[in-house]
């Protein structure tokens, strides 16, 4: 009912300002009936007793860790190990834009690494929340650095299943399925992605 | 809390409304105190709708999505300024914007005019509490911008990302300030109609009102053709959109008042040419308000999708206009006449500026709602686009150019002695201009190469009136009223140039291509991805090249989330002599080729420059009648003591 507290404040506080203003007799009579229809008008269309919602920052779901599959398909202990992991932590705290800076800046000392661009793309796609034309730009830039190279087609699959489009992450994944050796390191996590997408699929 | 507070605040706004104009129509309080009264309850009526803006200001700051509107036009991910502006980027707010202008405009007249009667001053108060009365109606009953939600989202829908832009921030206020400023025009005439008081002091009270508007609405026009000019992605700076040519009728309307307010005050005459501008300027600004709020129009202006709306605004506009030309038409015969004057004469002039404006307005008027109108008596959709508008208000608008070379320089009442010497320069720079034209460039069109030659003739006739003064005694407002038409030349000669000189690129290119547009050499070296606040974008690097000079452009691509939608950054490069704009488009999927647009726009700035130039003519006329004005009033003062 705090809103009719403030109604009723905030009228007084006019009516005062008037006499202040030296308003007297019938006028300020007058005007005390004007603002208590106004008072009625409120009351018949205010939600007094409604508290407000301030949202100052957006609740943004934490990034899916990636660092296991990433550093079974990628490597670890490499320059772009590095900068991705440095990357990631901002990403964590919320701080998308200054994830993605920080591969950009990476990218640009060494342009022809496609672990970068494959980090890049994640932190477009986490930023954004779906694979937009930047993301799927930077995905796309690191197949053409290795083109036989799972990662940019795993990565992507992945981006492609958190912003809801599982049938297209399902094809890629289930095409890096095919081509994975037996024995690779990284092979459970495309088959515990295909299987899990699969499972969503006959769900749908 | 704070919506309840802004809601509060508007009803008891709208209360006062109402009071005001009881009291300013005789209901109630006593004959001797009315106008103290009066101006103390206006006093409430604008401060409780500043408080009622303030809240919905802080409202869309803390994005409570407690309230449908900012839960609908914003999102906690927008930087601050695009918050702040999601304010009055909607429909509701932007309503509530327009009324707590209006409300705080009666407020300073109510407090600070002294030169009309009293009868007329209350009688101009009741039509500005009546204006006011009807959109606190339309607000509350119809765009109410306080609506709540239960439960509240989580997050907001964001704002349409084309008005995710600095721009946003100061074009919509600036012209607001520009259209409901002239609300006070409206009123004053509709008090001094009702009393017959129509001469110069009403003019006098008149005018500080109508450049102050005009001023506003010229630099909200510039800045919204820029805003436009680079935001859009098409290299274009009008596009004779519904929405840009309802700001530019309330304008033109403007810009003939404020010039028959000249002669009212000086020579007292045009007093009902004068009176029926007053009336039409206003109704301009408020047929724009329809025509943006009715959701007839698709824009990225045009907020309301909603027939309610439109038929209480239509409604509203049928009101006021309906009552004030049915005024205008009882009493306009009983209003004394001016002073005569001879044809060839300042007033003459003026006269001519009034017809050449009015016709443009008309044009515009006729080109604006005919496709409307065409719709709902045939059900056919109608475009009426730039093809009638340059062919039709072109040849008019260079008339008045032409007319702009004569005016200044004649006298009041009569004018025959010497003016060819006072004509000469500007006419023979034109002649130059035009023979020049013909010989360097002679393919251009004829509307261009007029528009350039009268441009160019208009500079030194601009100053002219300057000429043979002392220049340090020469009034303020006449050195405003040659840099506002020197302005209008710059803008000429900007608009010509940029339309007779502009070279387009049209590319499908890979990087490492070269690509030339007039005197530049555009290598296309990458695309690199990139985010923002709250978008990521593709962004292509241009070498550009010319002479010696080297620069780099990086036009994005930019894909916002919330709402999804993708929008063109325009890279600009600004030389002394014109602007490189480039436009990146969309990559072909299978060529891996990337589109890019690229314009050489020759002198194109001088045309923003030259509005901003004539906005401080104005700005200088004000501030110099306003000086005089304080200065005789302080010699009154001494001499009575």
């Amino acid at each position: 009912m705090m809103g009719l507290v403030i109604l009723a404040m905030l009228a007084l506080v006019t009516l005062g300002l008037l006499a202040a203003l030296r308003v007297r007799g019938g006028t300020l009579t007058l005007t005390a009936a004007a603002l208590a229809i106004g008072c009625a008008g409120y009351a018949l269309q205010g939600s007094p007793g409604l508290g407000g919602r301030p949202n100052r920052t957006a609740a943004r779901s934490p990034p899916v860790p990636l660092t296991a599959a990433r550093k079974a398909m990628m490597g670890q202990f490499t320059a772009a190990d590095t900068w991705t992991t440095i990357s990631e932590s901002y990403a964590r705290r919320g701080k998308s834009e200054d994830a993605v800076g920080i591969m950009r800046s990476a990218i640009r000392a060494r342009p022809g690494d496609y672990a970068l661009w494959v980090g890049l793309g994640n932190a477009l796609a986490d930023h954004s929340r779906t694979v937009s034309p930047a993301a799927r730009f930077a995905f796309a830039r690191a197949d053409e650095l290795a083109p036989n190279h799972p990662a940019p087609r795993f990565f992507l699959g992945l981006a492609l299943a958190r912003s809801g489009e599982p049938d297209q992450a399902l094809a890629l994944w289930r095409e890096v399925l095919a081509e994975a050796p037996a024995d690779a390191s990284w092979r459970p996590f495309v088959e515990d992605g295909v299987a899990a997408l699969s499972a969503d699929a006959r769900r749908r | 809390m704070i919506a309840e507070a802004g809601l509060a605040g508007l009803w008891l706004a709208a209360a006062l409304a109402a009071v005001q104009l009881g009291l300013a129509l005789g209901l109630g309080g006593s004959e001797g105190r009315r106008i103290a009264s009066i101006r103390a309850v206006a006093v409430g009526q604008g401060a409780l709708s500043l408080f009622a803006f303030a809240a919905l200001l802080a409202l869309f700051l803390r994005t409570d999505l407690s309230v449908l509107l900012v839960a609908e036009n914003s999102h906690a991910d927008k930087p601050w300024l695009d918050k702040l502006a999601g304010t009055w980027g909607n429909h509701e707010g932007s309503m509530l914007l327009w009324v707590t202008v209006l409300a705080s405009c009666g407020t300073v007249v109510a407090l600070f005019e002294r030169r009309l009667g009293e009868r007329t001053l209350v009688l101009s108060l009741a039509a500005q509490a009546a204006l006011a009365l009807g959109f606190f109606a339309f607000l509350l009953a119809a765009s109410n911008p306080f609506e709540r939600l239960s439960p509240a989202p989580l997050e907001g829908r964001g704002l349409n990302p084309l008005l995710q832009d600095p721009g946003l921030a100061f074009h919509p206020p600036t012209l607001y300030l520009g259209y409901v400023g002239l609300s006070v025009a409206f009123s004053l005439a509709v008090g001094a109609l009702v009393t017959r008081e129509v001469g110069p002091a009403l003019a006098r009270a008149m005018r500080p009102w109508v450049v102050g508007a005009w001023i506003l609405l010229t630099l909200g026009i510039t800045a919204g053709s820029y805003r436009a000019y680079y935001e859009l992605g098409q290299g274009g700076w009008w596009f004779w959109d519904p929405v840009e040519n309802a700001s530019l009728m309330p304008w033109l309307a403007a810009t003939a008042l404020l010039h028959s307010l000249n002669v009212l005050v000086a020579r007292g005459g045009l007093r009902a040419w004068t009176m029926m501008l007053a009336l039409i300027a206003f109704s301009m600004s408020m047929t724009g308000t329809f025509l943006v709020r009715s959701g007839m129009l698709t824009s990225a202006h045009a907020f309301a999708v909603d027939p309610t709306r439109g038929g209480f605004i239509l409604a509203l506009l049928a009101l006021y206009i309906g009552a004030a030309l049915t005024l205008f038409a009882l009493r306009i015969a009983t209003v004394r006449e001016g002073a005569p004057f001879e044809i060839v004469s300042r007033e003459g002039a003026l006269v001519a500026n009034n017809l050449l404006l009015s016709a443009i307005l008309g044009i515009v008027f006729v080109g604006t709602l005919y496709p409307l109108v065409a719709e709902a008596a045939t059900g056919e959709k109608l475009s009426v686009g730039p093809l009638y508008f340059n062919a039709v208000a072109g040849p008019v608008a260079l008339a008045l150019a032409a007319l702009m070379l004569v005016g200044p320089q004649l006298r009041w009442r009569r004018d025959r002695v010497a003016i060819i010497a006072r004509l000469a320069p500007g006419a023979l720079v034109a002649l130059g201009a035009l023979v020049a034209t013909v010989l360097l460039a002679p393919s251009i069109d004829l509307l261009p190469r007029l528009g350039l030659a009268i441009g160019v003739g208009l500079v030194p006739a601009s100053l002219m009136p300057l000429v043979g003064r002392s220049l340090r005694r020469t009034p303020l407002a006449t050195w405003g009223m040659c840099l506002a038409h020197l302005g209008v030349a710059v803008a000429i000669i900007g608009m010509a140039s940029d339309s007779a000189f502009t070279r387009e690129k049209l590319a499908s290119a890979v990087p490492g291509e070269r690509l030339e547009v007039g005197p530049w050499l555009v290598e296309f070296r990458d695309v690199v991805p990139l985010a923002g606040p709250n978008w990521t974008a593709l962004e292509a690097e241009l070498r550009a090249s010319r002479g010696g000079g080297v620069t780099i452009l990086k036009p994005q691509s930019r894909s916002f989330t919330e709402p999804p939608t993708t929008t063109s950054e325009a890279a600009i490069e600004t030389d002394w002599n014109g602007q490189l704009y480039a436009v990146l488009g969309e990559q072909d999927a299978g060529t891996g080729r990337w589109l890019v647009r690229l314009w050489w726009k020759p002198f194109v700035t001088l045309i923003w420059l030259g509005g901003m130039l004539t906005a401080l003519g104005g700005a200088l006329a004000l501030a110099g009648r306003w000086w005089r004005a304080r200065a005789t009033r302080r010699r009154f003062e001494e001499a009575e003591w």
